[in-house]
């Protein structure tokens, strides 16, 4: 059966040269790179070619880069950091509705210790509006977290003149650029963000590494105590063949961003069954998207069932997010746009990636129709 | 994970669809929530001869209206008022 994976935004498949590189790096460069004898500073080596390669990925210099386990620990690393430096100045944090669990839970954790959050809203489209930060911002606000792109639908948010407005007041600005390395290009002096999250699994790295940008400058506090690795900021012997593996995707990634294909694979895929499918819409902003990502509402049929009538079909796609899968609670963000609850439950997150080709998109458009049509014969509201 | 019969019961849902001129119609659930269930029933003296459902909500929910469609038919009224929850999930296994 053919199989098309259409999940990149969950997780992307390993690059095969990243797959190489690891391998090689497990079976010779296995020295702790603390250590002073060969095998070790090869290791060490290896560590700071692969911090170059994540620092060039966003125009960062390398000494800005921490590893972390992933894009959940430098979430974490960014808000709890900078709130334990921060934490004479003031206990005011702006987040928004929209941001992933892995920043609304560390917030909400704040927030039982005594801090206050602002989560600002967001438009039909999922957009922050940078007014709405302005009005936000107190004189006791000590950091600011506005994720780059959103993961459910992919809606790319104005960092950059949220940023701006962070500056002029001299608050710290993060970003949870997860979703967007890769897909599109992210440089961190166009954004004029303090600190920026990276995660390896979505460039088609491995899985447990990640990385926060620090701008040289920024005051924060490492959560995590041991030894000197990552200048502190997080220590633990490095895992180097993770790390290895992050750099070499981030280098290919670099080199083969491939916004204008996918966006036209995603643009054919939401057009052709707008034509064939009734009462279907789009969520997300029409232009300032994600390439590769395509949610859409299909009314009265249930998410679960489309999931498994699909993957019967070889096709895996996802809902809004993979963590409300378990859940079966309505996503969060469409929530946050208005989205009516019936019309969550009837969503579906469509998220392409390197290995998908037009014959993918073909096979979807020839038989999506035909699930949905039969998926509605079932529904009593239909 | 769902297991085979779930599976099965979704994949070929029993008696699914609308039914014309039923002799009872039931629905459950609000569309908020994310489940309906509209289950019709035909009686004849006293016996359900014919039993059929439509559902909006996740695979288990298919299932379990599929499978309520089966249990039911053949049964008095009275019989069928004493299937639980417990009876349908046991059914499917």
């Amino acid at each position: 059966m053919r199989k098309i994976y259409l999940d990149n935004n969950a997780t992307t498949p390993i690059h095969p040269e990243v797959i190489k590189e690891m391998g090689n790096d497990l079976e010779i460069t296995y020295g702790n790179p603390s250590t002073l004898y060969s095998i070790g500073k090869e290791a060490k080596a290896k560590l700071e070619e692969a911090r170059g390669r994540v620092a060039n990925i966003i125009g960062a210099k390398s000494e800005e880069i921490v590893f972390t386990s992933g894009g959940t620990e430098a979430n974490n690393l960014a808000i709890f950091g900078i709130c334990k430096a921060y934490r004479n100045k003031g206990n005011h944090i702006i987040t928004s509705k929209i941001e992933h669990d892995s920043v609304l839970n560390t917030c909400k954790a704040l927030e039982r210790d005594g801090f206050d959050i602002a989560y600002l809203p967001v438009d039909s489209y999922g957009m922050v509006d940078p007014e709405e930060l302005k009005k936000a911002i107190r004189p006791d606000t000590i950091i600011i977290s506005i994720m780059h792109s959103n993961n459910e639908t992919g809606t790319i948010q104005p960092v950059s003149d949220m940023a701006r407005i962070a500056k002029d007041r001299g608050i710290p600005f993060h970003t949870d650029a997860v979703q967007s390395i890769g897909k599109i290009k992210v440089n961190v002096e166009d954004l004029g963000v303090n600190l920026l999250s990276i995660a390896s699994h979505k460039i088609y790295g491995p899985k447990g590494i990640g990385a926060l940008y620090i701008r040289k400058g920024t005051r924060i506090q490492p959560i995590l105590f041991g030894g000197h690795q990552e200048k502190g900021y997080r220590p633990g012997t490095e895992n180097v063949p993770g790390i290895v593996g992050f750099g070499k995707a981030a280098e290919i990634a670099d080199k083969n961003i491939e916004t204008e294909r996918l966006a036209r694979l995603r643009d054919r895929l939401y057009n052709s069954l707008k034509e064939k499918i009734e009462r279907i819409r789009l969520n997300g902003h029409p232009t300032r998207r994600l390439p590769n990502t395509l949610n859409v509402s299909i009314e009265f049929v249930e998410v679960e069932g489309m999931i498994l009538a699909l993957d019967d079909l070889g096709i895996s796609v996802g809902t809004g997010s993979a963590c409300a899968t378990d859940t079966l609670e309505p996503s969060h963000v469409l929530a946050a746009m208005g989205v009516p609850p019936q019309l969550a439950h009837s969503t579906l997150r469509f998220s392409l990636g390197m290995d998908n080709t037009d014959e993918d998109i073909d096979y979807l458009i020839e038989i999506f129709p035909g699930v949905i049509e039969r998926l509605r014969s079932f529904s009593p509201l239909y | 994970m769902y297991s085979e019969k779930v599976m099965d019961h979704f994949r070929n849902p029993r008696n699914m669809g609308e039914m014309e001129n039923p002799d009872g119609i039931g629905r459950v659930g609000n569309p908020v929530c994310g489940d309906v269930m509209d289950l019709y029933i035909k009686v004849k003296n006293n016996i359900i001869i014919d039993a059929k459902f439509q559902t909006f909500g996740c695979g288990a929910a298919i299932a379990a209206s599929s499978m309520v469609t089966e249990l039911v038919k053949g049964k008095s009224i009275d019989e069928s008022l004493e299937i639980s929850n417990k009876a349908v999930a046991d059914a499917l296994g």
